[in-house]
């Protein structure tokens, strides 16, 4: 029997025994999180990548900045969510999502989308699932190098994002998303992204989880291809979840 | 369990329902014979014949979609007699620009295979085709490599010191490793050149839909073309036809062969002169089979 492993687990379940036994604040605030990854396909090689995020959670909004960098461009990406409609069992809201790629070589896209979004939300107050939809259209500009001046077009399209997750446990919880764009690569109409993913709250302020991504090619015509899968792991950070020692 | 019974008797009527779509929808997260197995190697193929590389006409149709030749009216005998009648800039050769069957299956490809002799026998010129989205329904690949020349969607043959290079984007996208070989053959050929395909890459259309899905495969594309002298790009897949100046290079969208009620049905002649550096596009187009057939020329220049 390989030693190895077990004692890697005992050492997991020895550092989340401090954080089993704590009180979870709820997770609103700041939000910091680190992200890398890999990108890669059957003759495509691995393609490293890596991001950090930065996120305001309140009530009835979001707001969240993000930055990556890979092999040919660097990506940045702004979301605001605004849900002024919230009941027990679903919200309505707005979403806008703005993405800037700059390419390595020279070029650029920018895509400037609006969402309607609506969230439902079933099963146990403690372990629910909860489903969120954004349909709405998106802006691309693509500027691309040609005879040493650097020209551009523009497209529009329709865009949606639906995830649904489901709590396993107080700290952990899996989902399911299929999108039309993730939020460093927005493919043309209709090229989805489909992942999975889980992550789990170590900590009252550390939140670590992994996702893997299937990118296809048109799938409006029916021919759609696999051509990229993404390998993600993550650590979201909640400072405002730091539990303040108290005053004697 | 008693709610399990309803929901898989409803899996299975859909899943019924969807396997007997005609474009084989049960092959929707892929299919058999991706791009990746098509254009695993750039493929040289035998140049046609033609009397003289400086000055020569080929002629192209798209998306003939056979199996649907019986709703839409299919200009043939108008086409072959604008081949055999042509007095000057004769058509040496024929492209074809993918979508040769409406989905995929054998009987299609039967039709096409006889068009394609019919066509041989009255004027005497070879073709060359690329393989479209329609072509790969219900597996259709296998019957595609078997059939049509020349058997593979992924190759290139020189006229003089000019490339046609064809590439294979039949899923929507070409896919890092054909790219990547298209970029190495590319960058390692002097001569001017002129690419052929299925999919657009933007053509104008502002409707984001019809074209290649990855922008960033685009990108890489229009960045290739921008460093390697290409002249023009042609596809087809959009059937109203489109056009795209990138100032490097143009892009041609070229109308599908069938005629609809509210579409002529359209095929081309392209000139290409070496010595005067350009490259002559006449389009003919036919609405039904009681009207003329009504011809126009639009002229772009090539680089030096």
């Amino acid at each position: 029997m390989k030693k190895t492993p077990v004692l890697l687990g005992f050492a997991l379940l020895l550092s989340l025994y401090p954080a089993m036994a704590e009180d979870l604040p709820a997770l609103m605030g700041t939000r910091l999180s680190l992200s890398s990854g890999m990108e890669t396909g059957v003759g495509m090689g691995r393609k490293p990548y890596g991001l950090f995020e930065a996120g305001y959670d309140a009530k009835k909004w979001t707001v969240q900045l993000g930055a990556s960098l890979d092999a040919i461009s660097a990506n940045y990406s702004a979301n605001l969510y605004f849900e002024p409609i919230q009941t027990r069992f679903f919200t309505l809201g707005l979403r806008s999502f703005n993405h800037f790629c700059q390419y390595l070589s020279s070029g650029y896209e920018t895509d400037i989308s609006g969402y309607l979004s609506l969230g439902l939300q079933a099963g146990r107050a403690r372990r629910p699932l909860r489903c969120r939809l954004d349909l709405g259209v998106n802006q691309k500009q693509s500027g691309y190098e040609a005879s040493g001046q650097i020209d551009s077009f523009t497209e529009y399209y329709p865009s949606f994002s639906f995830l649904a997750r489901q709590s396993l446990t107080e700290r952990g919880q899996v989902y399911f998303a299929c999108s039309s764009f993730d939020d460093y690569y927005v493919p043309l109409f209709l090229a989805p992204i489909f992942s999975v993913g889980a992550d789990y709250r170590v900590r009252s302020e550390l939140r670590l989880g992994a996702k893997v991504s299937v990118r296809y090619s048109d799938m409006a015509t029916l021919t759609a291809h696999a051509d990229g899968l993404k390998l993600q792991i993550f650590a979201d950070f909640f400072p405002s979840a730091i539990k303040k020692p108290k005053k004697a | 369990m008693k709610a399990l019974l309803p929901a898989a008797l409803a899996m299975s009527l859909g899943f019924a329902a969807l396997s007997s779509c005609d474009f084989g929808i049960y092959e929707l997260f892929g299919r058999p014979n991706d791009v990746i197995t098509r254009a695993a190697s750039l493929t040289e193929v035998a140049a046609p014949s033609v009397a003289n590389t400086q000055r020569y006409t080929f002629a192209i149709i798209t998306d003939p979609h056979f199996g649907m030749s019986s709703v839409y009216y299919f200009p043939e005998s108008e086409f072959f007699n604008s081949v055999t009648e042509a007095s000057a800039d004769k058509p040496e050769f024929l492209l074809v620009l993918g979508d040769v069957t409406n989905t995929g299956v054998k009987a299609e490809y039967q039709d096409f295979a006889d068009f394609a002799q019919r066509f041989t026998e009255a004027c005497g010129i070879p073709y060359y085709a690329v393989a479209g989205n329609h072509d790969l329904y219900n597996d259709g690949w296998t019957t595609w490599a078997q059939t049509v020349n020349p058997g593979t969607s992924f190759y290139r043959f020189a006229l003089g010191r000019r490339s046609f290079y064809f590439l294979d984007t039949g899923n929507g996208t070409l896919g890092d490793p054909q790219l990547e070989k298209l970029s190495a053959e590319m960058n390692a050929d002097a001569n001017r050149k002129l690419v052929f395909t299925h999919y657009p890459l933007f053509g104008g259309i502002s409707f984001s839909y019809f074209k290649l899905t990855n922008s960033r495969e685009r990108k890489a594309l229009i960045d290739l073309f921008n460093a390697n002298s290409v002249d023009m790009y042609f596809a087809g897949h959009w059937h109203d036809g489109a056009f795209y100046d990138y100032s490097c290079f143009k892009e041609e969208v070229l109308s599908a062969f069938y005629a609809t009620k509210s579409r002529p049905g359209r095929w081309f002649f392209a000139t290409v002169d070496e010595g005067s550096h350009t490259l002559s596009l006449k389009t003919y187009a036919v609405e039904s089979a009681s009207g003329g057939t009504a011809v126009s020329t639009q002229e772009f220049s090539l680089k030096n």
